[in-house]
């Protein structure tokens, strides 16, 4: 029986909780958790809160956001290498998209230590990063 | 050694690439006379009729602007193709160069002797309500329905933003691994685009017209790199501009494969199918070294182990370039170029169709014009042309007796067929 793995990853943002799928059998991290190791394929795996430390690599903003977020435009989406293993691309605060000019600049400071946290976006509680300590 | 082909391409077919409210030579054209147009075009090039076919694979990506979704029994009749097994199916922006495997495979099981593959797309309008009224859709809304093929649990919940994943994210990888400076980058982007707008200028199906010096001229510019970095190209997410990233159009292509022992009886220059393969993956699709797509090595080492090739024997390279940075970093993976000297060639022109390396000679996703399902087919006419010899004013001078394309489909497949000339 398949659990229900989406489910709890919401529930767990409502209660400030930032879940990640740890395999079984090969021991590695998949986030956002789904119903199967993303490295080997086994379906042993347990939910777990991840620590929420990462390292952002790289970030730029649209002109052409989509229709659900373009109210925070421009915003920094950016590429963060989790503690745990796995990459994950979201809203990063903290990061000035405003221009080129500052997202040249602000990329050149790269890479970042970030920390994740509870956001509610456009009506939904999502997992984004801040640099803030 | 190069493998034994079971499948040839015997007739190809595409429509002029455009907007269907304005384009001259697809105006008011239904998405079924679209479609018609690329099979009737491949089933004349390989002299045949519908009757003279066994099964018809339809491709097609968003029904929220075809407002069709089981067409292919709808289109029986208008192919000429009554009772005939047919289905629709989709890996998005790769469908048609999927399709080449999907018919290769259903020739050389025996099971038919000839298959038809059809794509088609109508990205800019969608019927009103009434079949020959359209309506144009609002481009929000265009990447709305589009990003249905992302990641819908997690990924486009998480503020996803495409243009920043797909072009900004790599292209900022590929500059800081070969020690690019972000000026440096925007002039490769600039040479690239020179090979992207020459190549489209000079095929008269594609939606771009004029080559950049044109372009540039009309808005009364005399150094084109100054109109490149004019607000006329802003950053559609920076460092990628404007003329970096694609054209939404609408389009149809086709292609009829047979069995290879049958195939000069239909075409005096069939092209063989030698290899393919596919790949799938969800987002994100790279790590912090984002110039390393996985599902691409798996795609191509794939195609190229069933073809019995390797990337430096290629004389035509093909790559999906909805954002033109993956015409530096697929061309890499596909062993085409070694790591980190692509864009060399490309500042050198290498690349154009009278270079030494050709890719894309049909001006791509942002010249030909980006047709989801159907673009893939646009590119394998494109192919099919240049192995035959009837690329026109864009031929490439050497002949080509190898090639392979590669095609990505949102979000994220990766499809590589391998072909041989005779």
């Amino acid at each position: 029986m398949v659990d229900t793995i989406a489910k709890k990853f919401y529930d767990g943002l409502a209660k400030k909780k930032i879940l990640g799928a740890q395999c079984g059998a090969c021991k590695k991290w998949t986030f956002p958790p789904v119903t199967a190791c993303r490295e080997c394929g086994s379906r042993k795996i347990t939910l777990k809160q991840i620590s929420g430390k990462g390292t952002v690599h790289f970030y730029s903003t649209s002109i052409l956001p989509p229709k659900k977020f373009a109210k925070y435009s421009p915003y920094a989406y950016g590429l963060v290498e989790l503690k745990e293993g796995p990459s994950f691309m979201t809203m990063v605060e903290g990061l000035n998209a405003a221009t080129p000019d500052t997202i040249r600049k602000g990329n050149e400071k790269l890479p970042l230590k970030v920390k994740a946290k509870v956001s509610n976006k456009a009506g939904m509680n999502v997992v984004v990063f801040t640099t803030k300590k | 050694m190069v493998s034994k082909a079971k499948a040839s391409i015997v007739g190809v077919g595409c429509t002029k690439f455009g907007n269907v409210m304005k384009t001259p030579g697809i105006k008011d054209k239904t998405f079924h006379e679209l479609i018609a147009e690329a099979a009737f075009e491949a089933m004349d090039d390989a002299n045949m009729s519908g009757k003279d076919i066994d099964a018809f694979y339809l491709g097609s990506m968003l029904s929220h602007t075809s407002h069709a979704y089981s067409h292919h029994t709808q289109m029986c009749d208008w192919l000429g193709m009554q009772l005939k097994p047919s289905l629709h199916f989709a890996t998005a922006c790769s469908t048609l160069n999927t399709g080449l495997g999907m018919a290769a495979m259903s020739v050389a099981s025996g099971k038919f002797k000839t298959v038809l593959v059809v794509g088609a797309e109508t990205l800019s309008s969608y019927p009103d309500d009434n079949p020959v009224k359209r309506k144009a859709v609002d481009p929000q809304d265009l990447w709305y329905w589009t990003d249905f093929g992302v990641d819908q649990i997690y990924a486009y919940h998480h503020c996803y933003d495409i243009a920043t994943a797909y072009g900004a994210i790599p292209t900022l990888s590929y500059a800081k691994k070969y020690g690019l400076n972000l000026d440096k980058m925007d002039e490769v982007m600039y040479n690239i685009y020179k090979a992207v707008s020459k190549h489209a200028s000079l095929d008269p199906k594609a939606f771009v017209k004029d080559d950049i010096k044109q372009i540039a001229k009309k808005k009364k510019f005399k150094d084109p790199f100054d109109y490149w970095r004019s607000k006329n190209n802003p950053y559609f997410a920076y460092p990628t501009r404007l003329l970096s990233a694609l054209n939404t159009v609408d389009g149809a292509s086709a292609y009829i494969v047979t069995r290879a022992e049958n195939a000069k009886k239909y075409n005096k220059k069939p092209v063989d199918i030698i290899g393919f393969h596919w790949s799938a993956s969800n987002y994100p699709w790279y790590g912090k070294d984002a110039t390393e797509w996985a599902i691409d090595k798996t795609a191509f080492s794939g195609a190229y182990k069933m073809a019995g090739v390797k990337g430096k024997d290629l004389d035509y390279l093909s790559v999906h370039d909805c954002m033109q940075i993956y015409q530096l970093i697929t061309s890499e993976t596909a062993g085409y170029f070694k790591k980190g000297e692509s864009w060399k060639a490309m500042m050198e022109g290498r690349t154009m169709f009278n270079g030494d390396k050709p890719m894309n000679t049909s001006g791509g996703r942002h010249g030909k014009g980006h047709a989801f399902a159907a673009s893939p087919g646009a590119e394998t006419y494109e192919l099919v042309k240049q192995m035959r010899g009837q690329a026109g004013r864009k031929q490439i001078k050497k002949p080509i007796k190898l090639a392979a394309q590669h095609n990505h489909g949102y979000g994220m497949h990766a499809a590589v067929t391998v072909f041989k000339g005779r």
